[in-house]
């Protein structure tokens, strides 16, 4: 495979936990709940995804138990202060970090830098190799990838074609509209939506950890928790713009090997520079855009307390 | 009045028995009979605070009750959440509507209900609305947004999702506060309808008038206890009144100012354009004069831009064209500091969210306008350096003319209650006012006792040669206490009247706040407001 | 008045039970900032209990509290450690705090402390033949002006379009470690480092902070930091400024009623964060290290935010947060000899932060005892009560409507 191809299938692999946990984020914050904390989301999938490879030589039980310890660790740092005890948003976010990066690497002091086989997690997609040119670029990847790819998809459908998508839209935009007008269960569903941004999340770190780096370090995910916030905020709660924007990450997050196997001029430390910089740029560039088209489409209920007391 | 007795056989729909909920330490309703049947609409009569909503509240099911039973049909009904309360039957349309703004009409129609398709996309939702609509007779479109109707579209709305699910019990909690007279008709209409069907309404309201007109029966609260349940054919509205309140009421002082002849002007406005926070036009070319020692009230429905005329003649909005001034001088483009300095109070419509600072005390909240005011803060600052001393004594002085019965000026505003904070912030806005005060809506939520209390302090103001513009859509308060009225309709003033005419002026002003005389046609009219 | 009513029902609530002289009902309550302090206060005991004793359970060692408080807090050197730890707090602390009296996250105090430190370091480089206090006062200076550059990309973003200064002010913090690490591998190397330590060349002599000469010679760092929170702690308390910040963080509809100039209080309070933070930079570097390093502020300025949370709204708080944050992680250094990694203080860290929101907002409410039939307080019942189903408040935020408001982007100046 010529560079080109190799950068391609790098940067893929690269937006994938981007787009696993911006995913997640995003449909929490369809119910209102913004998580700060995505950072020690993933990092603790990371380290169990890690840790359960080796023990058991099975990537895919890796991945799986990453997963749902990432939802584990969201319900019990996030959900239960933020839907079941009324607390604001913003300070578990900040536990959800702390918490996450301590306790991750506790855990995974004795395994750093050991590394991990992840070749079985790969899988053909069906078909794909009657296309010639195609088939070297995306016939060949680990499933994340493609699930990563078709989520939004099938949220994006939930969210406008189904009963439970539009009653989900509307815990976020009024959720006492929602439980008093509509009957809703609202602090149910919030508790559910917080397990299943911890299972995406914990799943992106894992895939970062096991199959992108194939190893545990304290820096594995060098801020991409927060690149994730910033995708969701740049898709416009739209899930088909969070692939736009995972995939853009993707590529900026991977500058840093293309510069050195083309050896470039430029120090790696700016091209490290550039997705953090870049974040800050799409969030600018996207606001001015949003002035001119008028208004936020930010859930109403964003980052607002919810107490439920019954 | 109605004669819903007639179709079929009127049967003990609900019965409550020794309803009992406290908050914390205050009793909101003290073991409360109530009864209602099919066929009737049944209103819920008590002044704010009395415990209507509670008490309706308890039977959707959003509140548990700490005592007493309820039947529904004749079997034990305790419902534990809105949901199984809808699944019941009972549907209830709330102050607010308790409607999704973002989202369409016909989603906000299904929301969270069982029977609605599980999978269905807009336009399939769109058609089954559609259906929904035209089967009771409305006038809605599927696709609107929610947010963008007019109050009474809303409104509708709300009824219709409860009637969606099968409702026979529709309880309606004080529908027609932001409704216009003919509006206010029409849902009647509805209601009388609905109860020829064999449902049952009940209307919870502190309007006596409206009791006489629509129901069938009526249940007095006061404090939280029932003082009775009476026909309306067997009631007046002075009876009413004093079973409301307990007591009878005294008329209003309404003394003569002392302005001589041609008092001047001090809140002059001229071709005022004001834009909303969507950008789009909500005042439009309107032009007035406040005098010395009068109040100048305008009328209008929520959403005619009121509440941006309030917030431009007060420094709180920018203005995108024509002029302001006050006592002569031009403050067009200025901030609210500018204005407090001129002299102009300001009593906002969202008062605990705008005028207040809630986790601050008391002695910070009452400086707020204070440190704009010349004189003011002369006494309270030095150099840039706040004299927390003087603030203190500042304080008192407010709380103590504002007869608020907290004297700790370290009280957190927030802590206490709402009639306090009320007083509060009108005694620091009426000194605040040296030349004009604008009050919009400022007796909104409060009992009729601060009520009156409240009129009072304006009618005091006016003799002491205060310009007072009121802005409310409470049309009691309006004639109660303006010299004159003005009505705005879609960012326009679209008319004047008197305020002495009685009823003459009640329904002149509401067909100029409808926009046009006929009573559906408005809500057409109300769509068709913004460009 | 039931004698006038011709349907009354006779009255048929049945009778309380006669054992029963009350129940017990969860109430709201109003809050005040002793009550909320205490739960607080709670919190944090908890956590620290709480890993007091799991740290017990898992390490066996006998008298190991003895052993930790002995190998902590009684050594000269380590008091002085204590000391040196908590004095960048003190301001990175309220690097976080300024800003969030206004609604403002500043996330970025660990960048604007790398970025005061770089710039100071620079003007040593560049000048070193300034004069002692010069070049020390020169140094402090350019800390402040490289911290408040650092945050002025997210300060602008914020406060004209919007943008959320968590993420922004959190990038940034990643674009100064790789600044930093292309100056220290490049021309501020420093030629005698061992390894593969990245560190830069030494700064001159007349950088060094004096030593102030009381017991143990602590640093006139400490006094410098100390100084500065008092003078920030009267300005915020008593100025004019000061209470414009409070009502700017009140919210917008308050700022806007009062016509405070809100742009130039959120412009004012993120630059003096940045500033602050910068100098807690140069204040470590000229004071401890004499060396630009990576790992010059050992996580000062994230910490810092939570020393700033737990702090609340107090100045006390900020000095009593700092210290005990101090303490914990000299605890976590001395406890790594016993197998715990570095970075597990962040648990603890964020255990202090989770139980303090819980404690937070557990703090409105109360369980009490009500008699059945208490009569009604004197104070007015005008307003319903509320709903006890759902309870949606704001919070201390400016921003979600900032950049919706065509109005008032236009209508605000600085």
């Amino acid at each position: 495979m010529n560079t080109f191809e190799l950068y391609f299938a790098a940067a893929l692999l690269a937006a994938t936990p981007l787009l696993l946990a911006a995913t997640g984020e995003m449909l929490g914050e369809t119910l209102g709940l913004l998580n700060v904390g995505i950072e020690g989301l993933m990092l603790m999938g990371a380290v169990v995804g890690v840790i359960v490879t080796l023990k058991t030589d099975s990537p895919e039980l890796g991945l799986l138990l990453g997963a749902l310890a990432g939802a584990a660790f969201l319900l019990v740092t996030y959900a239960v202060p933020v839907v079941l005890l009324g607390c604001e948003q913003v300070l578990p976010g900040f536990a959800v970090w702390f918490i996450g990066l301590g306790l991750s690497q506790q855990l995974g002091n004795a395994f750093e830098n050991t590394t991990v086989n992840s070749q079985s997690t790969i899988v053909g997609l069906p078909g794909i190799d009657r296309i010639p040119v195609v088939k070297e670029m995306i016939g060949h990847f680990p499933w994340p990838v493609y699930f990563a790819f078709v989520l939004p998809f099938v949220v994006a459908w939930m969210l406008s074609h189904t009963q439970h998508g539009r009653d989900l839209r509307a815990i976020g935009e009024n959720p006492i509209a929602a439980a008093a007008g509509a009957g809703i269960a609202v602090r149910a569903w919030r508790v559910f939506y917080v397990g299943v941004n911890g299972l995406l999340g914990g799943l992106a770190g894992a895939v970062l950890a096991v199959i992108s780096v194939g190893a545990w370090g304290p820096d594995v995910t060098a801020g991409r928790g927060f690149i994730a916030l910033a995708v969701v905020l740049f898709s416009g709660w739209r899930p088909l713009r969070l692939i736009v924007g995972a995939y853009i990450f993707g590529g900026l997050l991977i500058l840093v090997e293309l510069g050195g196997a083309l050896v470039w001029p430029v120090s790696s430390d700016f091209l490290g520079m550039v997705p953090y910089l870049g974040a800050v740029l799409i969030l600018i560039l996207w606001s001015l855009r949003g002035r001119r088209y008028g208004g936020s489409a930010a859930p109403s209920s964003l980052g607002l307390r919810v107490a439920q007391r019954r | 009045m109605s004669d819903a007795m007639e179709s079929g056989s009127p049967a003990l729909k609900l019965q409550l028995r020794g309803m009992r909920k406290s908050f914390g330490t205050l009793q909101a309703l003290r073991g409360v009979d109530f009864d209602c049947r099919t066929h009737e609409v049944h209103a819920i009569l008590g002044e704010n605070g009395a415990g209507k909503s509670t008490l309706m509240n308890v039977v959707t099911g959003l509140i548990s009750p700490d005592a007493g039973a309820m039947t529904l049909d004749g079997q034990s009904y305790r419902p534990t959440s809105p949901k199984l309360a809808m699944d019941s039957g009972i549907g209830m349309v709330h102050q607010d509507y308790q409607l999704v703004g973002r989202l369409t009409v016909a989603e906000n129609l299904f929301l969270g209900w069982h029977g609605a398709p599980r999978v269905a996309n807009l336009a399939r939702l769109a058609r089954d609305a559609e259906t929904v609509i035209e089967r009771y007779g409305f006038r809605l479109q599927p696709r609107a947004v929610v947010q963008e109707l007019t109050v009474g579209e809303q409104q509708r709305v709300a009824i219709l999702r409860a009637l969606v699910r099968g409702a026979s019990i529709l309880i309606l909690d004080e529908p027609t506060a932001a409704l216009t007279p003919q509006e206010s008709d029409a849902l009647f209409q509805i209601m009388r309808k609905l109860v020829d069907d064999g449902k049952s309404v009940i209307f919870i309201t502190h309007k006596l008038r409206e009791v006489m007109e629509v129901s069938a029966r009526v249940t007095v609260l006061r404090g939280g206890s029932r003082v009775g349940s009476f026909p309306v054919s067997a009631c007046d509205e002075r009876m009413l009144a004093r079973e409301m309140l307990g007591r009878d009421v005294e008329p209003l002082r309404r003394d003569r100012g002392t302005q001589g002849e041609e008092p001047s002007v001090t809140l002059g406005v001229r071709e005022l354009s004001v834009r909303d926070d969507r950008g789009l036009l909500a005042v439009d070319t309107v032009t007035f004069d406040v005098r010395a020692g009068e109040i100048v009230g305008i009328a209008a429905v929520a959403g005619n831009g009121q509440r941006e005329l309030s917030e431009a003649v007060t420094g709180v909005r920018p203005i995108e064209a024509g002029r302001v001034e006050v006592s002569g001088e031009d403050l067009t483009g200025r901030d609210a500091a500018d204005f407090a300095r001129a002299g102009v109070g300001y009593i906002p419509e969202d008062r605990l969210g705008a005028g207040m600072m809630l986790r601050q005390s008391v002695a910070r909240n009452a400086i707020l306008k204070a440190l704009n005011d010349d004189q003011d803060r002369a006494r309270l600052t030095w150099r840039s350096w706040v004299r927390f001393g003087e603030v203190d004594r500042f304080a008192r002085e407010l709380l103590e003319r504002g007869q608020v019965s907290t004297l700790e000026p370290k009280t957190p505003v927030g802590n206490l209650s709402g009639g306090n904070i009320q007083r509060l912030l009108i005694a620091r806005e009426v000194h605040a006012a040296r030349v004009a005060l604008v009050a919009v809506h400022p007796t909104l939520g409060l009992d009729v006792g601060a009520t009156e209390r409240t009129w009072q302090t304006l009618l005091d103001a006016r003799v002491a040669g205060i310009a007072i513009l009121l802005i409310s859509e409470d049309l009691d308060e309006i004639l109660e206490l303006s010299d004159r009225v003005l009505v705005m309709h879609s960012g326009r003033v679209v008319g004047e009247v008197g305020a002495r005419d009685g009823a003459a002026s009640r329904e002149r002003l509401g067909m100029l706040m409808g926009g046009s005389a006929s009573l559906l046609a408005d809500a057409d009219a109300g769509v068709a407001v913004r460009p | 008045m039931s004698a006038t009513s011709l349907e009354a029902a006779p009255d048929q609530s049945t009778p309380p039970p006669a054992h029963s002289r009350g129940r017990w009902v969860w109430a709201k309550v109003p809050v005040s900032p002793a009550r909320s302090w205490t739960y607080r206060v709670i919190a944090i005991v908890l956590v620290l209990v709480g890993a007091g004793i799991y740290l017990g359970a898992s390490v066996h060692v006998p008298d190991l509290f003895g052993a930790i408080f002995a190998q902590t807090f009684t050594t000269a050197p380590n008091i002085e450690e204590l000391v040196v730890l908590a004095t960048p707090f003190f301001l990175t602390a309220l690097a976080v705090l300024i800003p969030l009296r206004v609604g403002l996250w500043n996330i970025g105090g660990e960048g604007q402390f790398f970025a005061g430190a770089w710039l100071a370091t620079g003007l040593a480089f560049w000048l070193p033949h300034l004069a002692g206090p010069v070049m020390i006062i020169g140094m402090l200076l350019a800390g402040a002006i490289g911290g408040a550059i650092w945050v002025t990309i997210p300060m602008l973003a914020k406060v004209f379009l919007n943008v959320n200064e968590i993420i922004s002010t959190l990038m940034l913090n990643l674009v100064i470690v790789l600044w930093v690490a292309y100056w220290l591998t490049g021309s501020w190397h420093y030629q005698a480092s061992t390894g593969g330590t990245l560190e830069s060349r030494l700064l001159p002599a007349q950088s060094h902070l004096p030593l102030v000469h009381l017991e143990g010679g602590l640093d006139s760092g400490l006094l410098i930091a100390v100084g500065i929170t008092a003078v920030v702690g009267v300005t915020l308390r008593y100025s004019a400024f000061g209470y414009r910040s409070l009502v700017v963080g009140a919210g917008r509809p308050v700022a806007k009623f009062t016509g405070v100039r809100t742009r130039r209080i959120l412009v004012t309070s993120f630059l003096l964060a940045g500033a602050l933070a910068g100098v807690a930079g140069v204040l470590q570097l000229a004071g401890n290290s004499y060396q630009l390093t990576p790992g010059l502020s050992n996580n000062t300025g994230y910490l810092g935010i939570a020393v700033a949370i737990l702090a609340g709204n107090s100045i006390l708080g900020l000095g009593v947060m700092s210290c005990l944050l101090a303490a914990i992680m000299l605890i976590g250094q001395t406890v790594q000899i016993y197998g715990v990694s570095s970075e597990a203080v962040f648990i603890v860290i964020g255990l202090l932060l989770l139980f303090n929101a819980i404690g937070e907002a557990l703090s409105q409410y109360q369980l009490i005892r009500r008699p059945r039939d208490a009569p009604l307080e004197p104070a007015d019942i005008n307003v319903e009560a509320p709903f006890d189903l759902l309870d949606v408040e704001t919070q201390l935020e400016i921003s979600p409507e900032l950049a919706d408001d065509a109005a008032f982007n236009r209508g605000a100046d600085l």
